[in-house]
């Protein structure tokens, strides 16, 4: 039976560069239910440290939830910003470490780039990820949905609104053929606006999402998923509105 | 000649990182794809540039680039002024196209590393 999940599928831990420190998997979990998410995606930028603790969080007790996706921001050639959810930790691993070979080379520099922490899922030890995640990868957008979809996961360009770092900004259009699942449109646009400002979009299921970069703004951007049960398979079909499945938006 | 001294001669404002004004510059890059210009540009150069986020800023800072020109018009976004201020990074603004901007920096002698 379909039923409505509260989603926010982008949101950013500490291991991205430019999040807030305070953003550990667990205060990110935490304000998630407090906010009344039912499912969650954690999305830092090309890589995807911080999910399994976020995941163990969510499942702890005595207070359960939200439902934790596997996600990752990436940062392909084109240098426009993607959303990927996979539909299992292993099909998150494998894509992880595709994403890590395509890095640019180099360490990080925090003192300019900002931190990269990761925290170990059983142990709850904090250490760094040492790469350098806040550079583009080497994998084209193509690259990015081909792999995904093979994988059995969702692409989705991120903030497709904004000028940097989005589809729209660095393409000037959404390339046709392309097999997206859908485009997020920022919380700083309604879906009335976004279709106003862009028709070229229409056709396409949108969602919206905080992009939380600090604990506070979790729960400003959200969408509401009506599906049978909270995967990846079923947040596809309602972003292309199939067998009742569907995405709304404010 | 200092970022300064260029800015003067274009007519170009400073809006971000103005204490890096006293910057010597030694060549010249422009691209608006961070990985070219992480790349290629090299230590001291002024990269002129039509992306305003603040990944441009760690990227000069990254390079130790002299300053970066914001072309066409475009306004830089709050974090990356934020940024360019905390670290010295001369920010400069112009109307002027990205293609005139080098136009005139090679006129007044900067040259990129070919």
């Amino acid at each position: 039976m379909l039923g409505a999940w509260a989603a926010d599928l982008h949101i950013h831990t500490y291991l991205s560069p430019c999040a807030s420190r305070d953003m550990s998997p667990g205060a990110v979990v935490r304000r998630c239910r407090e906010v009344g998410l039912d499912i969650v995606a954690i999305t830092d930028h090309n890589a995807m440290g911080n999910v399994a603790r976020a995941m163990a969080e969510a499942a702890q007790g005595p207070a359960t939830g939200p439902v934790v996706i596997s996600g990752m921001e990436v940062c392909t050639r084109e240098e426009l910003h993607v959303l990927t959810l996979l539909p299992d930790p292993t099909r998150a691993a494998q894509w992880e470490a595709l994403v890590r070979r395509a890095l640019t080379p180099g360490e990080n520099v925090p003192e300019i780039f900002g931190e990269q922490w990761v925290q170990d899922a059983g142990s709850g030890a904090i250490s760094s990820d040492t790469a350098l995640l806040a550079a583009p990868t080497r994998l084209s957008l193509a690259d990015v949905v081909r792999e995904v979809t093979a994988l059995g996961g969702a692409c989705i360009p991120s903030h497709v609104d904004r000028v940097a770092f989005s589809i729209l900004g660095q393409l000037g259009f959404v390339p046709e053929g392309l097999d997206i699942a859908g485009l997020e449109v920022s919380r700083a646009i309604s879906r009335d606006e976004a279709l106003l400002r862009m028709p070229q979009i229409a056709g396409y299921g949108l969602i919206s999402s905080s992009d939380a970069h600090s604990l506070g703004e979790i729960g400003t951007g959200c969408s509401l998923l009506w599906i049978e049960e909270p995967t990846v398979a079923e947040i596809i079909l309602a972003l292309r509105g199939a067998w009742g499945r569907r995405v709304e938006i404010e | 000649m200092t970022v300064q001294d260029i800015a003067d001669a274009i007519g170009m404002t400073c809006v971000a990182g103005s204490s890096g004004m006293d910057r010597e510059v030694t060549s010249g890059y422009a691209s608006d794809l961070l990985s070219d210009a992480m790349g290629h540009a090299q230590d001291g150069a002024i990269w002129v540039t039509s992306q305003v986020h603040q990944n441009v800023v760690a990227v000069a800072l990254l390079l130790n680039l002299s300053a970066v020109v914001i072309a066409g018009g475009l306004s830089l976004m709050e974090d990356a002024t934020a940024k360019a201020d905390a670290r010295s990074m001369a920010m400069l603004s112009t109307d002027l196209p990205a293609f005139e901007v080098v136009g005139r920096l090679y006129e007044l002698g900067v040259r990129g590393k070919v």
